[in-house]
């Protein structure tokens, strides 16, 4: 058999209508985007602003601790803290 | 002459494709029928205590934990030959996410693209400036010279004269203060703390401010200008329990340091600002004893503020005067220490500043000496890539800020910082873990043990993603049905 020619798989009952938690933080947007540019109206990603507490530090929300939106914080180029002290 | 005044259409003055009909855009949908997919090679996958499937694509970002009852299902469709499918319901989800590809999608040149747009950019400028290259401190295992105060005001005026030079390019500048003791040279602090951000607002720049201080400094009165200059990112570095803290990071009178830096912090955990501590914490073989009674001081003062964060970092030999007398941990022993010690931290319920989403996905572990963008300034104006070279190797004197502001660069020394090696290293190149690092966690274990420079996520990004789904409450739901996706930002009332 030609490795093009693998049966179609049927929808399995368990995926017929499930729910997936995510985690992520809109890195794909960061990506996708180029790194940094993932703001859009100062909402955060994860609790769309819900949180009362103090708003970002960093880019993240201290409400859910994802991403937020809020470029001024936002380191815009990751990369790893100066080491060794 | 208009065309077409003549009456008759002239070929040499335009297209005959422009007189024909549009045709409707083609819709840019997966393809109705059943097709082959693939899994990213990018996928890391573990099974939490519980039976939930947790996936992390390292290029993407993307972290989705699937239910016990999709676990199955979900890893026949990601399994290594890829599957026929029609591009709906969990199989678009998948799709969406990065963890299904058409058959034939080229992922690593996506990565290189990707790379490109990252590594190349000009629009970002990165300082790390030296305030003072002294310290008031004498820490054990320090690789520092202390050759050199304050930031003289000639550098401080270069600097400014550079930003001014970038400003019609620049959408993003970044400034850490490190040193010797950056607070120990408040002097040039307090002159371009200010400016920076004036600077910024006034053209509409992303500004954001980080410090790595030992934290003696850091008074209530300190922290509030700091914070009012943006510098909302702190590293402060706690060795242990007090006395293990004050044997490794004495003053330089010999003095014991862990309680002022400690009313440092209380003091700031009580402010209401916006801000990110990095707590620090070096371990070695003789301080590992007293982590507990650390871990829980810190559990009982900042559990509840998740500006606070943990971060544990083995002790090296980095070069300084008493690296024949430190003890220190071997590799193996150092990931096996950092594995316990996080663990111990979570079950106090500390927020960890290595948390897979606190790496902010593509290039978040590669070393800021490797982008072309960053530059260290010491204080005399010398122009350097890695902090812990600083200017005791020659390959890191890469060049000099002049006092109008132009860096004058040895470009052979520059290239060989910002190589993008992980293209011509065929181990990076099979990694899983390489859009997060791109080969280029640390540029100086390449060149001086001639070796892939490993982030030890690539050890353990499946405990660390296992951990992380166990004990983070369910976010952003998406409902998955047999047509489609719907995302929501809250978990329904039944889940």
């Amino acid at each position: 058999m030609q490795k093009t020619e693998r049966p179609e798989v049927p929808l399995d009952p368990s995926l017929e209508n499930f729910q997936v938690t995510e985690l992520d933080e809109g890195q794909l947007d960061g990506v996708l985007g180029g790194v940094g540019e993932v703001a859009t109206n100062g909402n955060c990603y994860g609790c769309q602003g819900s949180y009362t507490g103090p708003p970002v530090s960093n880019g993240n929300c201290f409400g859910c601790g994802v991403s937020s939106t809020d470029t001024d914080d936002r380191n815009p180029v990751g990369s790893v803290e100066p080491t060794a002290r | 002459m208009p065309l077409g005044l003549s009456g008759k259409f002239n070929v040499l003055a335009r297209s005959p494709h422009d007189l024909e009909p549009e045709e409707p855009e083609p819709i840019d949908a997966p393809e109705s029928g059943a097709i082959h997919w693939v899994p990213s090679r990018y996928n890391i996958r573990a099974v939490t205590a519980d039976g939930r499937l947790v996936v992390w694509n390292t290029f993407r970002g993307t972290l989705s934990i699937f239910e016990p009852p999709q676990r199955p299902a979900i890893e026949r469709i990601l399994r290594r030959g890829g599957v026929l499918a029609r591009g709906e319901g969990a199989i678009l989800y998948l799709f969406e996410r990065g963890f299904l590809l058409k058959e034939g999608t080229d992922e690593f040149r996506r990565i290189r693209l990707e790379f490109g747009r990252q590594h190349y950019r000009n629009d970002v400028l990165q300082f790390i400036l030296m305030a003072s290259e002294d310290c008031n401190f004498r820490c054990e295992y320090c690789y520092e010279d202390f050759a050199r105060g304050t930031m003289k005001p000639w550098v401080r005026e270069g600097i400014k004269k550079l930003v001014e030079k970038r400003l019609d390019t620049i959408k993003f500048l970044s400034v850490s203060w490190f040193g010797g003791e950056p607070l120990y040279g408040w002097e040039a602090i307090e002159d371009l703390g200010p400016y920076f951000v004036e600077t910024a607002e006034k053209h509409s720049i992303h500004f954001s401010g980080q410090m790595t201080t030992n934290g003696y400094l850091l008074t209530p009165e300190v922290a509030e200008k700091l914070l009012a200059w943006k510098v909302r990112s702190f590293q402060i570095t706690l060795d242990g329990a007090p006395q293990d803290h004050d044997r490794n990071r004495p003053g330089r009178d010999g003095s014991g340091t862990f309680s002022t830096i400690f009313e440092n912090l209380r003091a700031l955990r009580d402010r209401p600002e916006p801000f990110a501590v990095d707590l620090r914490v070096n371990f070695d073989p003789k301080n590992i004893p007293g982590m507990p009674e650390l871990l829980d001081l810190v559990a009982r003062e900042f559990q509840d503020d998740r500006r606070f964060r943990l971060r544990f970092r083995a002790v090296g030999k980095w070069g300084g005067a008493n690296d024949d007398q430190i003890s220190v941990c071997t590799d193996d022993e150092a990931g096996r220490w950092q594995f316990a010690l996080k663990d111990e931290a979570r079950k106090r319920g500390i927020a960890l500043s290595d948390d897979i989403r606190e790496i902010q996905g593509f290039g978040g572990q590669a070393c800021y000496a490797a982008r072309p963008y960053n530059f260290i300034i010491g204080a005399t104006g010398k122009v350097m890539k890695c902090t812990i070279d600083l200017d005791k190797q020659d390959r890191n004197d890469v060049g000099k800020l002049t006092a109008d502001g132009d860096l004058q660069l040895d470009l052979d020394k520059f290239a060989v910082w910002t190589d993008p090696a992980f293209e011509s290293d065929a181990k990076c190149q099979k990694c899983v873990v390489v859009p997060i690092c791109q080969g280029l966690y640390c540029p100086i274990v390449r060149w001086d043990e001639g070796r892939s420079p490993c982030t030890s996520l690539r050890m353990e990004a499946k405990h660390e993603i296992r951990a992380m789904a166990e004990e983070a409450p369910r976010k952003r739901v998406t409902v998955v049905n047999g047509q489609g996706v719907e995302r929501r930002v809250a978990p329904p009332p039944s889940a």
